[in-house]
């Protein structure tokens, strides 16, 4: 329960700062543990004591958004990308009461505009005239597998999981995933990738992992 | 605008549209084919062009088409026998409804020769006040801020189908309109391959959500959302299509070309919001439903209702007409003192039939009032050439306004020549007929009598059996024209008849009871001439049944052009007297019988009743009635249809 409030408070600075920088998280703790300069053991240790003290009633009363923040939280450390699920989840209103399922819906939704994004990136960039025939090409070949994606896989995986059909809908998912994986590849090693945002495969995966949760 | 071709992978099949887009034109119709070989004797070039002939017209009846690429420069010029640029039957390579004649059904072009159309008889052809840009189907019109808006389906390259986006016009009338820039370009992946039918849902606080079908790259249909970019611009110039685009794509069990034309929502209590998308399931036409609350994230429903055997649905539309009021009613009404109405454009036999019914908004489903007059095997809404109908609430005056397209029935090689295609009819109120409870009325919008000019009358002129009367008007070729026709009952229910009443019978074979009407678009000698007029059929039981029909069949000298004949039954209650209205306009014709309980709309292509020649007469070819007629004639003046100017 300590544990639950700690998270907050070391969540709730992290996902501050993964709104702003992503790479400054790890800075901003240290700052944070560094600007507490230890005059002594002592005061060290009282200001422990009274903040556990204080914090043990405040979960106690079990405030709910606490309580299903703290479900968020548990369901996304089920999920093999920690970080992105909470960034989908916690700033979503919905997410507050509901449950596994509801909450693998936000995550899929989220997974559809980004894979719309994509594909429409990669296909203005495949008919843009002022990228090389390299890039073109690539983006050529991720439009085909996003089309895929965008048009089939992703409904359909929301629709299965709209009427109970979770093994499908998994199939779907991580069907998506290996497509988006594929488009992503292409761009290894030849510095960054002319498309913006490319997490298809990592949210089609949490998806996935809230889904085995129902 | 180019198409987006990927050539490494052909997913639907598209190679011959590939190779048509890139490739040189193989054929070209109309001219015979020429031997490979050098001849021999006269049988082997007799056999010769046969095959040829043959496979020519194999290849061009079971090719897929394409749509034209080729901006319409060449060979516009008149008067030209030969047939260019060769023009294919467009098939259904998209899902598309595809242009075809009723009782010429086929490919006319491998056919017929090209009639030798002069410039005059070309540009008469243009109406001079109905709606009509280049080449048009229909989309979502709507009322904002002033203005009557009208998007479009428009080719800005051709006068046939193709690289279709979003014409617009406003008016502030419904009868002169401006052209305004097009607002919608097929420009991304999702619409590439044309920017579709669409509808306009207005929300309570002014926010327009345009939802529209959009073919994708590879020819999938899906649904997308745009909104105005300023919806303070009473011009609604510019509009944005949501970053999130598709908002609906095809869902299991629907084929991925069978999912179009998103219809207006409705709201129910609970704030939700509904619309309908027809499709089909196997044979069996279906309109699904969709609901949201934000017009971002839909979900699928359930269906409103299905026919077996009816085929594809297009153009959807659902609405409540007041039982009790003669008012229109807003898409969301729901309660007592109204009935729904359910109408489908059928893409098998690209009519608009309707059905007067019961919505049920927390079951989600409508019934027809009769079963038998269900949606696609009952009324249709103009029993002429109108299709892809559409309507709207027009909240400013309360009405309901219904649209309808209206295409060519010529050859497209004709169209390509005049160089446009398609018009709207003009817009018709749609009121519940009260009298008989079974069907609506289509009555045209008020505004149109304000084109009236030169009023002339004729009363109680008494038609004897087999009478034709001139009545003398001269350039008789933009009428509005209000008819009488009083009949003797006793008559009625004396004659003996023996008469098929399944349909109507042509205008110049005389029966007992008629036909009697009125013969527009006919030159003084009557060898161009088109009836429009009643046929009272009386089976030897004694059942009368009545028709509203217009014949074309002697209408133009003209080849290449439908001349069938057109009808629809039309109840005329004890008491009423036949009645009936047209709107001549050039080559469009639109009949309205019995205050609009039956509607015709069909074209005509005259060659010498045009211009001045074109006349107007009654007639009445029964054997064994008079009929005492009484007609008002007014002639019409061109509406303003013309590019917006900003200090106008």
């Amino acid at each position: 329960m300590i544990r639950g409030c700690y998270d907050r408070l070391y969540y709730n600075i992290k996902v501050y700062h993964h709104q702003q920088a992503q790479s400054s998280s790890k800075e901003l703790l240290l700052q944070v543990t560094a600007n507490m300069s230890v005059p002594s053991l002592k005061t060290t240790a009282i200001f422990t004591i009274l903040t556990t003290a204080l914090l043990i009633p405040i979960e106690c009363s079990r405030i709910t958004p606490f309580e299903d923040e703290s479900f968020v939280t548990k369901v996304c450390k089920k999920t093999p990308y920690f970080d992105l699920c909470m960034t989908i989840l916690f700033p979503d209103r919905r997410s507050y009461g509901a449950d596994a399922k509801g909450l693998a819906k936000i995550v899929i939704e989220r997974d559809w505009n980004v894979a719309k994004e994509i594909q429409a990136q990669a296909w203005s960039l495949a008919h843009d005239g002022r990228k090389s025939h390299d890039v073109r090409s690539k983006c050529g070949k991720c439009a085909l597998e996003y089309n895929e994606i965008v048009l089939q896989l992703i409904p359909r995986a929301m629709r299965m999981v709209d009427v109970g059909k979770y093994g499908v809908s998994i199939e779907e998912l991580k069907d998506a995933a290996r497509k988006a994986k594929a488009c992503d590849e292409q761009f290894k090693g030849k510095g960054a990738s002319p498309i913006i945002n490319m997490s298809v495969h990592d949210i089609s995966l949490v998806a996935v992992a809230i889904i085995k949760l129902i | 605008m180019a198409s987006v071709i990927f050539p490494q992978r052909d997913l639907e099949q598209n190679e011959p549209l590939l190779r048509a887009i890139n490739g040189p034109e193989p054929d070209h119709l109309g001219q015979t084919g020429k031997p490979r070989r050098p001849i021999k004797g006269i049988a082997v070039t007799v056999t010769f062009s046969c095959l040829l002939l043959l496979s020519l017209l194999a290849l061009t009846l079971n090719r897929p088409g394409r749509p034209e690429a080729s901006p319409a420069s060449e060979s516009l010029s008149p008067a030209r026998e030969s047939l260019s640029p060769a023009v294919v039957s467009r098939g259904k390579p998209q899902g598309v409804s595809e242009k075809a004649f009723g009782a010429t059904a086929g490919d006319p072009m491998a056919e017929v020769e090209a009639f030798p159309w002069t410039s005059d008889m070309l540009s008469w052809q243009r109406s001079g006040y109905h709606f009509q840009p280049r080449n048009n189907w229909m989309n979502g019109p709507l009322y904002h801020k002033g203005y009557y808006h009208i998007f479009y389906q428009y080719n800005p390259d051709s006068a046939i189908w193709g690289n279709i986006t979003w014409g617009h016009a406003i008016s502030t009338d419904l009868i002169n309109w401006n052209h305004l820039p097009i607002s919608l370009l097929p420009d991304q992946w999702y619409d590439i391959h044309g920017v579709w039918t669409g509808s306009a849902t207005i929300l309570p606080d002014g926010n327009i959500m345009m939802l529209y079908t959009g073919d994708t790259n590879q020819f999938v249909q899906v649904q997308n959302l745009a909104y105005p970019a300023n919806l303070s611009d009473p011009l609604l110039r510019d509009w944005v299509k949501y970053p999130g685009n598709p908002v609906m794509t095809p869902p299991e069990g629907i084929g991925s070309k069978d999912f179009r034309d998103p219809s207006t929502a409705w709201v129910g209590q609970d704030g939700v919001w509904r619309l309908t998308i027809g499709s089909k399931i196997n044979k069996t036409g279906v309109s699904l439903v969709y609901k949201t609350s934000n017009f971002t994230h839909f979900e699928l429903e359930d269906t409103l209702h299905e026919v077996p055997g009816t085929g594809m649905w297009e153009c959807v539309d659902f609405y409540p007409v007041s039982t009790t009021t003669k008012n229109g009613l807003d898409t969301s009404a729901y309660g007592p003192g109204m009935k729904h109405l359910l109408k489908a454009s059928l893409d098998d036999d690209k009519h608009d039939y309707y059905a007067l019914g019961t919505y049920d908004l927390a079951g989600g489903k409508w019934v027809p009032d009769n079963p038998d007059l269900d949606v696609g095997i009952g009324l249709r809404l103009d029993y002429g050439k109108y299709y892809a109908s559409k309507s709207f609430y027009d909240h400013k005056r309360g009405r309901r306004i219904l649209w309808g397209w209206v295409g060519e029935t010529d050859t497209e090689a004709d169209d390509l020549l005049k160089g446009w295609a398609s018009l709207l009819t003009i817009p018709r109120v749609v009121t519940y007929d009260a009298k008989t409870g079974t069907n609506i009325l289509q009555w045209p919008v008020k505004e149109v009598e304000s084109l009236r000019r030169h009023t002339t009358e004729f009363k109680d002129v008494v038609l004897e059996p087999g009478s034709i009367i001139n009545l003398n008007i001269t350039s008789a070729a933009q009428l509005d024209v209000s008819a009488v026709f009083e009949v003797d009952e006793g008559a009625l229910k004396s004659a003996v008849g023996n008469d098929v009443i399944g349909n109507c019978s042509p205008a110049a074979v005389r029966k007992a009871l008629g036909p009697f009407g009125l013969l527009v678009l006919a030159d003084e000698s009557l060898s161009e001439l088109t009836p429009v007029y009643f046929y009272i059929a009386k089976a030897s039981d004694g059942t009368l049944k009545k028709w509203l029909c217009t014949d074309l069949s002697r209408s133009t000298k003209a080849r290449g052009v439908d001349k069938q004949i057109y009808g629809g039954p039309v109840s005329v209650l004890e008491g009423e007297d036949y009645t009936m209205r047209l709107l001549v306009d050039h080559s469009i014709v639109e009949a309205f019988g019995q205050g609009g309980r039956t509607c015709i709309t069909s074209r005509v292509y005259p060659t010498r009743a045009i211009d001045g020649a074109a006349r107007i007469f009654l007639f009445n070819n029964a054997t064994n009635i008079s009929v005492t007629a009484s007609v008002k004639i007014w002639k019409l003046d061109s509406a303003k249809i013309r590019p917006f100017k900003i200090d106008s």
